[in-house]
């Protein structure tokens, strides 16, 4: 069907040339022919126009009009015309009835153009080219007539006679490319011959295609076998798209989870560092990113030491690589002076494996240990505190009591007033462990404390109680403005009377004798106020600034002198806040102290 | 040895009584100070042999009390205490035997532990070793 189809294009295209061909021929043919006229016109005019005007009269005229018609008919005449000299034709020949046809701008350009005159002319009711010659015949010196001359050219056929070894040499090429044509098919279409056979090993079938004849491969054969390939492929196709969404779908679950472990790891509060074995970076987290002040495109798959600049941490992660330190967590405290200056941070190097061993890649964290450092620090300084405030009473109790044990005290005065300060000191360390024992209570916040209904009354009833005797001993005077109606509070009782003794007892062992306290309670604004006012040392500018700091102890001789653990304000203060409340200190060296306690009035209510 | 002169500085009025007391009966002529700055103007005045002298009070605090002594006389013997404070004790009277104390106690100690120290340094007895090595 295909040769057939092709053979059909083939002659086509033949004829077209054959056509294409013609066509240029005749418009040679037309221009030849046209050049011929014109140049027999003018011969033939010029050679009639040498005649004598006389010699067309008479019996002249009919030779002359008969010669004309027998020689020159078969040149393509059309008619011919002599004028005399006024212009009316007094020979006409028109075999074709043309000339009453003739354009009048003709007719009147021949007659009065002296000289040689050829024009082409349509007539009217036809297509037919005319060609119009004429020339004015002289005689001595004198115009005495025109001769005009029509030709008309003869009519152009391409399968003329003239043309026939012209149109044999066309036919023989034409029909000598045929088999050219033909075998040059044959050989573009021979590697079609063993396509199908391809086409199936490609879709993997091992079913031979009848593809031959005798005659070799049938183009329908390859064709078919094509159609068959191609269901081959098609199925192939969709097996392999099927694959392709699973393998899509995959690599979105994997990428999907790289983003979420990007997403936890951007979480964690410390920097992340994740390199391959040539140390270039695989991934960094947010927080090292933000603490490097860099851009994420800035830093992967870039060397970790063009990264990093830090020469302490590049060698602590590449310098001990051998043995079997490769698979040893190690840690090292260092610092990032330009981006994050007075911090401390501690950098932990680990080594990925890939679960035989073989290392691929290493793993740094970036930690900020400003924070814990400084909370070790405390707690070391805390401790060191809390033993160098049991440290005094114990020696004084030890030194005073070898004194006695020795007998180096006779006189039972001062025995007495040894034994009393070993008294006093046992108190200190008793009040010492219970003020810890507080402070433990307090850090421990809500987990530990009661929550009670607190009645006011009693609390200051209590409190008052507790410092009555030390007051009476410095004879001062503990004034008390207290209300009719008293509030309640929620909370801790016993915490809440050890920040009231600890005011109240400051109150009376920083102030001298022969002064007053005074004491007021009331509610306001849903608030418990409570104010002690005493007529004390009073407290300088800069112990007001540390006064709630823990073991703070001011300088003051007056107030250094008098026992105390630097504890009670520190945990007073907390007391107030874990309860809600406010604690605020005016204080003018000299004229006194005034303590000023808020706390949330709140009425207890069942099942909270 | 009577005449031999004692300053105890401590901001701790009983620490002060019972060395007191201990260094007096002992025989010792004694002067006490409760910090740094009544020290050295006793120091001065009575030119006392030996120096006892608490690491932490408040105002001039014992390190730089220390140093102030050993500005004025280099000779003088001093006997360094400490119970500790923000850092530890020992950390304390480390950096008051570097700047010139011979001998430095870690609290609690007791009153004849002070007076044999005493009785040592001011005897020149070689061998002195202090409480904490």
């Amino acid at each position: 069907m295909k040769v057939q189809r092709i053979g059909i294009l083939l002659l086509v295209l033949c004829i077209i040339g054959v056509s294409v061909v013609s066509t240029a021929l005749i418009r040679y043919e037309k221009r030849t022919r046209s050049r011929d006229i014109v140049n027999k016109g003018r011969y033939l005019v010029t050679l009639i126009a040498l005649h004598s005007i006389k010699d067309f009269e008479g019996n002249k005229r009919s030779f002359f009009l008969r010669t004309l018609h027998d020689y020159i008919s078969s040149e393509g005449l059309a008619y011919c015309l002599i004028h005399d000299h006024a212009g009316q034709p007094f020979v006409v020949l028109d075999p074709y009835k043309l000339v009453s046809k003739i354009p009048q701008a003709v007719r009147l350009k021949s007659l009065h153009t002296m000289g040689l005159t050829d024009q082409t002319f349509h007539t009217s009711n036809s297509d037919q080219t005319v060609y119009e010659f004429a020339k004015s015949m002289f005689e001595n010196g004198q115009q005495t007539g025109t001769v005009r001359l029509g030709l008309r050219p003869p009519p152009i056929s391409l399968f003329s006679m003239e043309r026939v070894g012209l149109l044999a040499t066309i036919a023989f090429f034409i029909f000598a490319m045929v088999p050219f044509v033909f075998l040059g098919i044959k050989v573009a279409l021979r590697p079609l011959k063993n396509l199908g056979l391809k086409m199936e090993n490609m879709a993997g079938t091992s079913t031979p295609v009848e593809t031959s004849s005798a005659k070799g491969p049938a183009i329908e054969d390859v064709i078919a076998s094509l159609d068959q390939s191609l269901g081959f492929l098609r199925e192939r196709y969709k097996r392999l798209e099927a694959a392709n969404i699973e393998s899509h779908a995959k690599k979105g679950v994997i990428a999907y989870e790289r983003k979420q472990i990007a997403r936890i790891l951007d979480a964690v509060h410390y920097g992340i560092i994740i390199t391959d074995t040539q140390d270039h970076i695989n991934h960094m987290n947010a927080h090292m990113l933000n603490l490097l002040s860099k851009e994420r495109d800035d830093v992967i798959d870039r060397p970790l030491a063009e990264v990093l600049e830090h020469e302490e941490i590049l060698s602590f992660a590449s310098g001990q690589e051998g043995g079997a330190q490769k698979t040893t967590r190690r840690d090292m405290e260092t610092t990032f002076p330009s981006h994050a200056p007075g911090e401390t941070f501690q950098v932990t190097l680990s080594h990925l494996d890939d679960g035989d061993g073989s290392i691929t890649g290493k793993v740094i964290c970036v930690k900020n240990v400003t924070t814990q450092k400084s909370v070790d620090r405390a707690k070391h300084e805390f401790v060191a505190h809390v033993a160098h405030e049991l440290r005094a009473p114990l020696t004084t109790i030890k030194s005073y009591n070898e004194m006695l044990m020795d007998g180096e005290i006779a006189d039972l005065e001062t025995q007495k007033e040894f034994y009393n300060t070993i008294n006093e000191e046992t108190d200190r360390l008793a009040g010492l462990i219970e003020n810890l024992l507080n402070m433990s209570k307090i850090e421990m916040g809500s987990l530990t404390t009661e929550r009670e209904l607190v009645k006011t009354d009693r609390l200051v009833k209590d409190c008052v109680a507790a410092i009555e005797a030390p007051a009476q001993k410095k004879h001062i005077t503990i004034e008390k403005k207290l209300p009719d109606k008293w509030p309640s509070l929620v909370g801790d009782k016993e915490l809440l009377k050890v920040a009231m003794i600890n005011i109240l007892g400051n109150a009376v062992k920083y102030s001298p004798e022969n002064t007053n306290i005074t004491l007021s309670l009331r509610e306001q604004d849903h608030t418990v106020k409570l104010d002690v006012l005493d007529q004390g040392y009073g407290i300088s500018e800069e112990d007001l600034n540390h006064i709630f700091d823990q073991f703070y102890r001011s300088s003051d001789p007056r107030i250094s002198e008098q026992t105390g653990s630097g504890l009670g304000l520190a945990m007073t203060s907390d007391i107030i806040q874990l309860h809600g409340g406010r604690i605020e200190v005016q204080s003018t060296p000299g004229d006194g102290t005034h303590f000023s306690i808020s706390l949330p009035r709140k009425d207890y209510q069942l099942g909270k | 040895m009577g005449n031999k002169k004692v300053l105890i500085i401590d901001d701790d009025a009983k620490i002060r009584r019972v060395l007191d007391l201990r260094l007096k009966k002992a025989g010792y002529q004694v002067f006490v100070a409760a910090n740094g700055e009544a020290g050295l103007n006793l120091f001065r005045a009575e030119q006392p042999d030996i120096i006892i002298t608490d690491i932490l009070m408040p105002g001039k605090e014992g390190l730089e009390t220390i140093m102030e002594l050993r500005r004025d006389s280099p000779e003088v013997k001093i006997i360094a205490m400490s119970g500790g404070g923000r850092v530890g004790a020992e950390e304390y009277l480390d950096l008051a035997k570097k700047f010139g104390a011979q001998y430095a106690f870690t609290k609690p100690f007791t009153g004849k532990e002070v007076l044999l120290a005493v009785r040592k340094l001011l005897d020149n007895s070689p061998g002195v070793k202090n409480t904490f090595g």
